[in-house]
């Protein structure tokens, strides 16, 4: 019975709504019946020969064999065509309408086309078929896209794009070359993803040697990809065209799971696996950096605290009080002694649990170091990083917030991209103190914007411009940016002003290329 | 302007041309029909590239070994146009005085209608409605678009771009652009290097000779063809016209289902399969339907083999339809008759399918063998090709 329903259903696939199989039917009836044409059992002879090699077993049973199991259904359906059956259609209507005269005709010729409207399907009213935008009948987006590379010298264009754009590329330059065919890999799903994984293509682009990469224009599908170091080459209303970027770090920022504002980075050499983190959050993020730790082998390289609060460093008391598996080589943090500590003017933010459970976590280890001042680190694959705040004197003496502005605010640089990390640090004094000391040395690709983007440091100091970022981070989630009482919005509008984009956990884990 | 013009040629007076000579010595009463010839000469031409085209694939194939063989895709083409030209020169000597009768078919076709018209008054009205429904059908086919993505429009038109940019025939991948990827279903069929030489000589860019020019005139063409089919049918030019206009508006609204007729002749006319289903089997159908009733003699043998030649030059689906096509008409008419029709008409519009499905064989054995399949179905190596004896 396979074949009997395999006929039902091609003879549903074919004739639709059976409007035109009734009027195929009937115009047969009605050439046999009224026509004069003196061949007309001809026509009755061949539909029956064709129909009767459609709907028996035998061809169903031999196409089985000649034809591919994907297309056969589609194949068989093709020999329909074979079947005159809208002209066998329209001359049963002629024939019907040769029995009038006149008028009568006319009318009845009129009533004939509005039987077909009326049994059919109107193929200009399908949503699908629309008027065209040019002459090569493509998206315009692919005409412009091909004339971004008008000028292009190369014989070759090693392109990735989303399957909509990737079927017309090649029609209008052949220069294109594409690295996946019918069946698209899932890294080209990632183009158009609304929560894109840029380090995903970027390590697709560079194991099948991509020059450019085209995705969805709309930034939350854009700025992702330029976030992580991608740069822009051009772009049409709907679509942007991408140069790859294949970094040797990449830092990821985390969005705090106890919901309120906190700070958590990642920063891993995707060659070696070497690892460091930057805070940790709140104690509810415990679990979270812990996978991020053994995901990527369970060892930390380099843990930087940049200050004593409890949304940087509670998870971190957490882990190095209980490690389970993970191993922590070095920690590096800020040098702020209890005595000092204890002789501010601590307010109940300040969490001084918190800055006891770290000395009593830590109060026998030897891994822990203490930062100063233009101190230097280096790790592998030239990632330098430079120390330009730590618990010292200019701040101490400052005396406004101390337990925040304590905070190591440094620079992680390759030689393709950095990022300013500012911890918590955010009084006018010590953003004037960096620009007049350090000036165009604060300038960074990234910025993580000093508590998080909160009351942070004013923008009449200049510290922005000197920085000049391409994205800023703020480690706060969206009750903190939109929230009245809160300056980070006015801060967020500011850079976005500025042409910076600007990232917070609404769209964490957000990931950065160095 | 004058590339424009080499465009055009190709569906008007190669097409003429060709199927004149052609016809030529044909006997019957189709092969008096101007309409017939046209369609015939088209089809041929479309049969005479395709033996070009396999000659040079197979030619192309036999000489590939580790890089591309570049230069096939230029051979055809100037070897189509010398072949092209040649008949034209050579209906102009044998055709001088009925060249200029082309003017006589004008005046009395147009005469003959105005006579119907004037004593009858409802044939204008029915000329109008066919001539509304084909000007909407055209501004639709011209200006119109299926804007969704389809895997199908990708490999024509890249098939076609690539065999100009390589000039190698169907030997290119499709999503790359490099040589050496044959697809054998393309390298079987020579509509997409077709569609290219018409692109390359016009300077049209593929996708607008596809999706914009061809469209048009191809639909025209398939109306030309039920128009003959029409003319077989009615006696009265009114009767004529009300046929017309009803199967337009039947493409319109038949669109009852993505098979139906109506998606092919509207949308994608300018395939192969969809030139194959909306202009070759109606006219097939009516040409051996005449050819079988006729009288049988050998002068409608070339004629045939060259219909059976152009119309599987559009796909490599052509060998199984149109193999199913003319036995099933064979068998109608033999039945209508009451007796076996001819033999020799059967095969000779066999000869298409027949010739497509060992040239599609052969080449699979090649792919093999240039694969490195083991053993090696041919005898070659470069030592001991002529071409690279002679040319290096």
């Amino acid at each position: 019975m396979v074949w009997l329903d395999f006929i039902f259903e091609i003879t549903r696939q074919f004739w639709g709504d059976l409007g035109y199989a009734l009027l195929f039917v009937l115009a047969l009836i009605a050439i046999m019946m009224v026509s004069s044409y003196r061949k007309k059992k001809q026509i009755l002879i061949y539909t029956i020969v064709v129909l009767v090699f459609i709907y028996n077993p035998i061809t169903y049973f031999v196409c089985t064999k000649l034809m591919e199991e994907s297309t056969f259904v589609q194949y068989f359906l093709r020999f329909f065509n074979i079947l005159p059956v809208f002209l066998i259609i329209a001359f049963g209507l002629t024939t019907l309408l040769q029995k009038a005269e006149g008028i009568k005709k006319l009318v009845a010729f009129v009533v004939a086309i509005a039987v077909i409207a009326g049994l059919g399907n109107c193929l200009y009213t399908e949503e699908w078929f629309t008027k065209a935008e040019n002459r090569n009948k493509v998206p315009q987006d692919v005409v412009t896209l091909c004339d971004l590379f008008a000028d292009y010298e190369g014989d070759t264009i090693r392109i990735m794009a989303p399957q909509d754009v990737a079927v017309y590329l090649r029609q209008m330059d052949s220069r294109f070359s594409m690295p996946y065919s019918r069946y698209l890999p899932d890294e080209a799903m990632e183009l158009t993803n609304w929560a894109p994984h840029p380090d995903v293509v970027a390590k697709y682009a560079k194991e099948n040697d991509i020059d450019y990469v085209v995705v969805s224009a709309v930034e939350d599908v854009m700025n992702p990809f330029l976030n992580f170091g991608f740069k822009l080459y051009g772009r049409t209303p709907n679509y942007a065209v991408l140069t790859p970027f294949n970094p040797d770090w990449i830092l990821t920022e985390y969005e705090d799971k106890s919901g309120d504002q906190g700070m958590a980075y990642t920063m891993k050499n995707v060659n070696d696996g070497t690892l460091i983190l930057i805070d940790g959050g709140n104690a509810p993020n415990e679990e979270q950096m812990r996978e991020a730790i053994e995901d990527n082998g369970g060892v930390v390289d380099a843990w930087i605290l940049t200050h004593y609060h409890k949304d940087h460093i509670d998870t971190f008391n957490a882990i190095y009080e209980n490690p389970g598996d993970i191993e922590i080589k070095n920690v590096y943090v800020t040098p702020l002694d209890s005595d000092t500590f204890y002789s501010l003017n601590l307010q109940p933010w300040d969490d001084i649990e918190t800055f006891e459970t770290f000395k009593r976590v830590t109060e026998n280890a030897n891994n822990i170091n203490y930062v100063n001042r233009n101190d230097k680190l280096s790790f592998s694959d030239g990632l330098n990083i430079t120390f330009f705040n730590a618990c010292d004197d200019v701040v101490i003496n400052g005396r406004e917030d101390v337990p925040n502005n304590v905070s190591l605010v440094f620079k992680m640089e390759t030689a393709n991209r950095s990022v300013l990390i500012c911890g918590d640090a955010h009084s006018k004094y010590l953003a004037e103190y960096l620009v007049d000391t350090y000036g165009t040395e604060l300038k960074s690709d990234i910025l993580q914007c000093g508590h998080h983007g909160n009351n942070s440091m004013p923008i009449e100091t200049g510290f922005y411009d000197c920085v000049s970022c391409e994205t800023a981070i703020f480690d706060a989630p969206d009750w903190l940016m939109t929230g009245p009482d809160y300056t980070a919005g006015a801060l967020a509008a500011h850079f976005i002003e500025s042409g910076s984009r600007v990232v917070w956990f609404k769209t964490a884990p957000n990931i950065f290329g160095l | 302007m004058i590339r424009a013009l080499l465009f055009l040629l190709q569906f008007t007076l190669i097409p003429v041309a060709m199927g004149r000579i052609i016809t030529y010595k044909a006997k019957g009463e189709c092969f008096e029909n101007g309409f017939v010839r046209y369609i015939t000469g088209l089809i041929s031409s479309w049969g005479i590239f395709y033996v070009l085209f396999s000659l040079l694939e197979w030619f192309q194939n036999w000489n590939t070994y580790n890089e591309p063989f570049i230069g096939c895709y230029s051979a055809l083409k100037y070897s189509y146009m010398v072949v092209s030209i040649a008949m034209v020169v050579v209906w102009l000597i044998l055709d001088w005085k009925r060249f200029f009768g082309i003017k006589d078919f004008i005046k009395t076709f147009f005469s003959n209608l105005y006579k119907e018209i004037k004593t009858n008054r409802f044939l204008p009205i029915y000329i109008a409605f066919f001539a509304l429904a084909l000007l909407v059908q055209s501004y639709f086919a011209y200006k119109y678009e299926i804007n969704e993505w389809s895997y199908d429009d990708y490999d024509y038109v890249v098939s076609s771009v690539d065999t100009i940019n390589n000039d190698i025939l169907s030997n290119s991948s499709i999503y790359t652009g490099d040589s050496q990827y044959m697809q054998t279903k393309r390298a079987a069929s020579s509509w997409t290097t077709y569609i290219a030489f018409i692109s390359d000589i016009s300077g049209y860019d593929v996708t607008t000779v596809c999706h914009t020019i061809l469209p048009v005139i191809l639909m025209w063409v398939a109306y030309v063809v039920y128009f003959i089919i029409a003319q077989a049918l009615f006696n009265k030019k009114e009767d004529v016209f009300i046929f017309m206009t009803l199967l337009s508006v039947i493409f319109i609204f038949g669109n009852h289902s993505h098979y139906a007729l109506t998606f092919r002749m509207l949308c994608t006319i300018w395939q192969g399969k969809a030139v194959l289903f909306a202009v070759i089997v109606p006219f097939m159908y009516y040409y051996f339907m005449k050819l079988f009733d006729g009288e049988i003699t050998n002068k409608n043998i070339l004629p045939t083999i060259a219909i059976s030649m152009g119309a599987t030059s559009l796909s490599t689906m052509s060998m199984m339809i149109i193999g199913l096509l003319v036995g099933s008409i064979w068998i109608t008419t033999s039945i209508y008759h009451k007796k076996i029709q001819s033999i020799r008409y059967l095969i000779a519009g066999l000869i298409g399918p027949v010739y497509q499905l060992i040239f599609y064989w052969l080449i699979c054995l090649l792919l093999e063998d240039m694969q490195g399949g083991w053993p090696q179905h041919f005898n070659r190596s470069r030592g001991n090709s002529w071409w690279y004896k002679w040319f290096g």
